[in-house]
C-alpha cells in the first residue's frame, strides 16, 4: 500500500523533469531580445519606411509604413517599455486625397494638434493642398507649398508636383522633407522634380522658398532636392542642407548646398559641399561629434561622410563646391563576422541611416541599416551596422551588428532604422519589408544601458 | 592334537577287501558315496563267494546289483565271466562289449577283445553243430560240461575294483604290475625290469586290474614328496588307497585377522603381487617354517605388511588393523547429456547419469563446479571422505531464457542512444539559441524553437522508454523461473575391493592432486566438433561442441 502513493510521485517527478527539458525553448520565446512588430495584412513591405517620435510618459511612437508606390496606409506603435504592444496603436492615416510620401518626417507638436505627429504624405485637408500631417491624437493637417517657381519658370511648382501627385502621375520622391530635432522644429522641403526647395520656419506653416543654386540651374542638374536635412545650431541658428546626389553631369554630380536660416528666419545661402557621384544620396542630421550643434551625415553608396555642424556654422563654405570637401569622419561599410555585401549593391550603404544611444552612454552611435547584405549566406537577408564614433581619431568603427538569429533570403532587415527612447537608452527598430517586419532590437552588443532589460541575459 | 596329526605326513595305504569291480565313471573326481559303494561291496563279495561255489547265476545276479549300486566296468566283466560260465554266450559277449564300451583303455582290453572274438567264434561253431542245444533251453549247463570248448582257455577269475585316492587330489598316479614272480622289489630311480605299468592317470583314480602284485607310484607334485606302496590285488575284490601326501617341510599354524573383514593378504608376494592372494581376512592356513612377510590390503585402505617368523608347530595369530587412506572418491553423475567437472579450480572431465565420473581426491573439502550447456552451474564445497566413495549427483536445472531481456536491453540502449542523440541535438539547439539571445539577435518567430522542442520531447520519451525497457531488462536478466542446480551428496560407501589385478596397473603412490581413474565422456577430439541434442520442455536444439 506505500507503494501506490510513491509510484504516481515518481512519475509525476519524471513527467516534471522531463517536461523542464522541453519548456525550456518557451521560457526563451517568452521575452526574446528582438521584438517583432504585428505587420497590419494591408500594407505592402510592411517595415518599408519608418519613424518614430518621443511621447511624453516616456517611451516612442513609431510610425511604420510600407511601399510608398503601392500601399497608403501606415499603423502606429506604442513603445513604453520593454514589453511592448506588438499591435498597431493607430493605423490607416493617409486616407482620402492622400498620397504617401518616401520619407516620414517626426514632429513632436504641431499647434492644435496633440502630438507627436509626422508628416506622411501630400494631400488636402481642410481646404489645403499639401503636405500631409497625422498626429497622434488622430487629427490630421495640411501645410502648404509654393505655388510658385521663382528660380525655373518651365520647372513644375511645387503645388503643381502636389497635385500632379494626387491625380495619379508618378513622380519619384516628388517631395521630400526633413525637421529638426527639437520641441518646435524648422522643416525643410523639396521637390525635385521642380528642382525647388523650401523650409518652414520654427511654428509656422507657411512655406519659405530657398534660393535654387545658380550652378544648378546652369547645369541642369535634375535631382536638387533629393534629400534635405535641417541641423539646429548652437546659437539657436539653423543650417538646412539641400542635395543633389546623382546628377548626370560630372561637374555638378555629387552637391550637397547649405543654407542658413537665422533665428529672424533670414536665409543665407552657405556654400556647397562636393563627394562622388550619390554624395548626398541620404543624408542625416543629429549630434554625432558630441557639441551643441547638429552635426550632418552625408551617405553616398560607399560611405557615410560626417560633417561637424559646428564647423559648418562657423563660415560659409565655398561657393564653387570644392573638387572634395574634407569631412569630420567618413564612415565605410565593414564586414562583420556572418554579415557580408559591402559595396556589391551601388548605393545601398547608408541608405538607412540613424543616430542612437544605444548603450546609454550619451553619446549617439551610427547607425547605418543594410538592407541588400547577406547573412549567414541568406542573401539580401539585411542587417543593421552600429558604429560608434571615436573623437581622438576623428572615424567611426563598426562596434556592433543587429541582425536577426534565423534570417531568410530577402528579408532586407535595415531597409528603414529608427530608434525610440526607453528608459536610459535607445532601443533599435528596425524595418524588414521583406518579411513585412518591423523587429525591435532591446539588447544592444554595446553594452551598458544597453542590456539594461529583463531580455538580456 | 588334531593339528599335529594333520602336519605329519603320513601315506595310509589301506586295502579294503572288497568284490573286484571296475567303476565305470572315469571322470568322477570325488570318491563314491560311502553307503552306495558299501552296498556294491557287499555284493561285490557276495558273487565272489557264490562264483566259488560255481552257483554262477546267483554270482551274476550278485554282479548285477553291485552294478546297479554302483556302474563300476568290473561288475560287467564278472557278470559276464559267470554268464559265459552258465554257457549264456550271447549275453556274455554283450557284457563284455559293455566293459569295454564303459572303460575303453582297461588294461585288459586287448584281452577282453580277445575273448570277445572267440565267444563270437564258439557261438557260430555251435550254430553250425546240429546237436547243439540252446543253452537256454537246456537248463543251466555244468560248468564241468565246457559246452562251449573255445571259452574254457578263457580266464575265469574274478576282476577287481582298485580305487586311489590322495590328500591332496589331483596328484599323478602310476600303477605298475608285476610280470613274473622272480622280479625284485619295485625301486625308484631305477629300470624296475618285470615291473609293467598298466595305467596311469590323477588321483582319484579308479581301474579295474587283475589278480596280482602290483606297485602305486604318486609322483612329487607341486611342494608335495614322492609316494609309492606296493599292493597284492586279490580277485573279486574292491582295493581303496588313500595317500595322505607328505610336504617337503614341516609347517606351522598362521592365521590372520582384521576388523576389515575381507582385506586381501599376500603371504611373501611383495608389491607388485604376482599371486593370488593367500586368502581375506579372516583368513589361516599351514605356512612353512621360518620368517614370512604379509601384505594386507583392501581398496580404500592403507596396505600393511607384517614381517614374522614362526617355528615348527607354532601358531601364529596376527591381527592386522588397517588404517583409511588419506584420499577419497567422487562418484559424480547428473541430469545433463554432458557435464563438465571443476574441481578446486581445475578442469577434471566430464559426466554424466550413464557414464560416472570418478575422481580420487585428497579427503577433505573440495570446491566442485558443474557446469553444462543450457544449466545453471552450481558451485558447492564437498568434503571427500577418507577412503571412501561419495556419490554426489549433479542435479542440473535449465538456464532461465533471457533472449526477452536481451531484447530488451539492446532496445534500451537503441532508445537510449537515440535519447542521447536527441537530447544533444536539443541541447545543441538550446545552446545555439542562448547564443543568438546573449548576442541580442534572437527573435520569438525562429523554427528552432519547434525543432528543439521536439527534440527534447524526442529524447525525453526515448530516456523513457529506455529506462522502463532497462528496468523491466534488468528484471528479466535477474529473476529466475527455475530453480538453482544443486549438488545432492549420497552416502558414504567403502570402495569395491579392487579384483586380483597386476601390479603394474595399481597406483603405486598416493594421489595428491585430483585424477580421473575410470571411464568418462570423452571430451571431443581436438579439431572434432560433437553434436549434443539437448531436450527441454518446451523445446529441442542442438549444440556443437568443439574442443581446441
Amino acid at each position: 500500500m506505500h507503494r501506490r502513493p510513491a509510484l504516481p510521485t515518481l512519475f509525476a517527478l519524471g513527467a516534471l523533469v522531463c517536461s523542464c527539458s522541453w519548456s525550456r525553448f518557451d521560457d526563451l520565446r517568452d521575452d526574446p531580445p528582438v521584438v517583432r512588430l504585428d505587420a497590419p495584412v494591408d500594407i505592402d513591405r510592411f517595415g518599408a519606411r519608418l519613424a518614430s517620435a518621443p511621447l511624453d510618459k516616456g517611451g516612442g511612437l513609431i510610425l511604420v509604413g510600407g511601399n510608398p508606390e503601392t500601399s497608403l496606409p501606415l499603423a502606429s506603435y506604442v513603445i513604453a517599455d520593454d514589453r511592448p504592444s506588438t499591435s498597431p496603436e493607430d493605423r490607416g492615416f493617409c486616407g482620402e486625397a492622400c498620397v504617401s510620401g518616401r520619407t516620414i518626417s517626426a514632429w513632436r507638436t504641431v499647434a492644435d494638434h496633440q502630438g507627436p505627429c509626422f508628416l506622411i504624405g501630400v494631400g488636402t485637408r481642410s481646404g489645403v493642398t499639401g503636405l500631409i500631417g497625422r498626429c497622434s491624437d488622430g487629427t490630421d493637417f495640411a501645410l502648404d507649398v509654393p505655388h510658385d517657381n521663382t528660380q525655373s519658370q518651365a520647372e513644375p511648382t511645387p503645388r503643381e508636383v502636389v497635385d500632379a501627385a494626387l491625380a495619379g502621375h508618378a513622380y519619384p520622391g516628388f517631395i521630400q522633407h526633413a525637421v529638426s530635432a527639437e520641441p518646435t522644429p524648422v522643416l525643410a522641403a523639396a521637390a525635385p522634380s521642380a528642382r525647388v526647395a523650401w523650409f518652414y520656419a520654427a511654428g509656422s506653416l507657411t512655406p519659405v522658398s530657398l534660393p535654387t543654386p545658380a550652378a544648378v540651374l546652369a547645369d541642369d542638374v535634375d535631382d536638387f532636392g533629393a534629400a534635405v536635412a535641417v541641423m539646429l545650431l548652437s546659437n539657436g541658428d539653423h543650417l538646412l542642407a539641400v542635395s543633389a546626389p546623382g546628377s548626370a553631369d560630372p561637374a555638378t554630380t555629387g552637391r550637397v548646398w547649405l543654407y542658413r536660416v537665422d533665428s529672424a528666419d533670414q536665409v543665407t545661402s552657405w556654400g556647397c559641399l562636393s563627394g562622388s557621384f550619390g554624395f548626398g544620396a541620404t543624408m542625416l542630421a543629429g549630434a554625432a561629434v558630441g557639441d551643441a550643434s547638429d552635426d550632418l551625415l552625408v551617405a553616398d553608396a560607399q560611405s557615410v561622410s560626417v560633417f561637424d555642424g559646428s564647423v559648418l556654422a562657423s563660415h560659409v563654405q565655398p561657393q564653387d563646391c570644392p573638387e572634395a570637401t574634407t569631412p569630420w569622419g567618413v564612415v565605410s561599410c565593414q564586414q562583420a563576422e556572418g554579415v557580408s555585401g559591402c559595396g556589391r549593391a551601388p548605393f545601398s550603404f547608408g541608405r538607412a541611416i540613424t543616430l542612437g544611444d544605444l548603450d546609454g552612454d550619451g553619446a549617439a552611435e551610427l547607425i547605418v541599416g543594410m538592407g541588400e547584405a547577406d547573412v549567414d549566406g541568406e542573401g539580401g537577408a539585411g542587417a543593421v551596422l552600429v558604429y560608434r564614433f571615436d573623437g581622438t581619431s576623428r572615424s567611426a568603427g563598426l562596434a556592433a551588428v543587429a541582425r536577426i538569429a534565423a534570417p531568410s533570403p530577402g528579408q532586407g532587415l535595415g531597409s528603414s532604422v529608427t530608434t525610440v527612447r526607453i528608459g536610459r537608452r535607445d532601443v533599435l527598430a528596425a524595418g524588414s519589408p521583406g518579411a513585412d517586419s518591423v523587429f525591435l532590437f532591446y539588447c544592444s552588443a554595446l553594452g551598458g544601458a544597453g542590456r539594461d532589460s529583463f531580455r538580456c541575459p | 592334537m588334531k593339528l599335529i596329526g594333520q602336519i605329519l605326513c603320513a601315506i595310509l595305504l589301506g586295502a579294503l577287501t572288497a568284490t573286484v569291480g571296475v567303476r565305470a565313471v572315469a571322470d568322477s573326481g570325488s570318491p563314491p558315496p560311502s553307503a552306495s559303494l558299501d552296498s556294491a561291496r557287499r555284493q561285490m563279495e557276495r558273487g565272489q563267494d557264490l562264483y566259488a561255489q560255481q552257483r554262477y547265476a546267483e554270482a551274476a545276479d550278485a554282479f548285477a546289483a553291485a552294478y546297479a549300486a554302483e556302474p563300476y566296468a568290473a561288475f560287467l566283466y564278472n557278470e559276464a565271466v559267470c554268464h559265459q560260465k552258465l554257457g549264456n554266450l550271447d549275453r556274455a559277449l554283450a557284457l563284455f562289449r559293455k566293459y569295454l564300451a564303459a572303460d575303453p583303455n582297461a588294461p585288459d582290453a586287448e584281452q577282453t577283445r580277445a575273448r570277445i572274438a572267440r565267444i563270437e567264434a564258439s557261438i557260430a561253431a555251435s550254430a553250425q553243430r546240429p546237436d547243439a542245444a540252446e543253452p537256454s533251453e537246456a537248463g543251466p549247463p555244468d560248468a564241468s560240461a565246457d559246452a562251449a570248448p573255445a571259452v574254457v582257455d578263457d580266464p575265469v577269475d574274478m576282476k577287481s575294483l582298485v580305487i586311489i585316492e590322495s590328500d591332496p587330489t589331483n596328484a599323478p598316479v602310476s600303477v605298475f604290475r608285476k610280470t613274473s614272480p622272480s622280479t625284485g622289489p619295485f625301486s625308484a630311480n631305477s629300470p624296475n625290469p618285470g615291473w609293467v605299468r598298466v595305467t596311469s592317470g590323477s588321483t582319484p583314480l579308479t581301474t579295474t586290474l587283475d589278480i596280482g602284485s602290483y606297485h602305486i607310484v604318486i609322483d612329487a607334485f607341486a611342494d608335495y614328496h614322492r609316494s609309492e606302496a606296493d599292493m597284492e590285488v586279490a580277485a573279486g575284490h574292491i582295493h581303496q588307497f588313500k595317500a595322505i601326501l607328505r610336504q617337503g617341510e614341516f609347517l606351522a599354524f598362521l592365521r590372520v585377522t582384521s576388523p576389515q573383514s575381507g582385506a586381501r593378504i599376500y603371504l611373501d608376494d611383495p608389491p607388485p603381487h604376482r599371486r593370488p592372494p593367500w586368502g581375506t581376512a579372516p583368513h589361516e592356513g599351514l605356512v612353512g617354517v621360518g620368517q614370512h612377510r604379509i601384505w594386507v590390503e583392501r581398496s580404500g585402505f592403507e596396505p600393511v605388511s607384517r614381517t614374522f617368523t614362526v617355528t615348527h608347530g607354532e601358531q601364529r595369530e596376527l591381527l592386522v588393523e588397517l588404517q583409511r587412506a588419506p584420499s577419497g572418491m567422487l562418484v559424480i553423475t547428473g541430469n545433463a547429456a554432458a557435464i563438465e567437472i571443476e574441481i578446486d579450480g581445475r578442469r577434471i572431465g566430464m559426466a554424466n547419469a550413464d557414464n560416472p565420473l570418478q575422481i580420487e581426491l585428497p579427503a577433505g573439502s573440495h570446491d566442485v563446479v558443474a557446469s553444462a550447456s543450457g544449466r545453471k552451474t552450481v558451485h558447492a564445497r564437498v568434503d571427500v571422505p577418507k577412503g571412501r566413495m561419495l556419490p554426489v549427483d549433479a542435479m542440473l536445472m535449465l538456464r532461465t531464457p533471457r533472449g526477452a531481456a536481451w531484447t530488451q536491453a539492446v532496445l534500451s540502449a537503441a532508445l537510449l542512444g537515440g535519447g542521447l542523440f536527441l537530447g544533444s541535438r536539443s541541447n545543441a539547439i538550446y545552446d545555439d539559441l542562448q547564443e543568438d539571445r546573449r548576442a541580442g539577435r534572437l527573435t520569438d518567430e525562429d523554427d528552432r524553437y519547434g525543432k528543439g522542442k521536439v527534440y527534447a520531447i524526442g529524447a525525453d520519451l526515448c530516456f523513457g522508454v529506455s529506462g522502463l525497457l532497462a528496468a523491466l531488462s534488468t528484471w528479466n536478466f535477474v529473476k529466475e523461473t527455475t530453480p538453482s542446480s544443486s549438488l545432492a551428496l549420497g552416502a558414504p560407501r567403502d570402495l569395491p575391493d579392487a579384483p586380483t589385478s597386476r601390479p603394474a596397473e595399481r597406483p603405486q603412490s598416493r594421489p595428491t592432486a585430483p585424477s580421473a581413474r575410470e571411464s568418462s565422456p570423452q571430451p571431443p577430439t581436438s579439431g572434432m566438433p560433437r553434436l549434443l541434442p539437448i531436450v527441454v520442455p518446451a523445446s529441442a536444439r542442438v549444440t556443437i561442441e568443439w574442443r581446441f
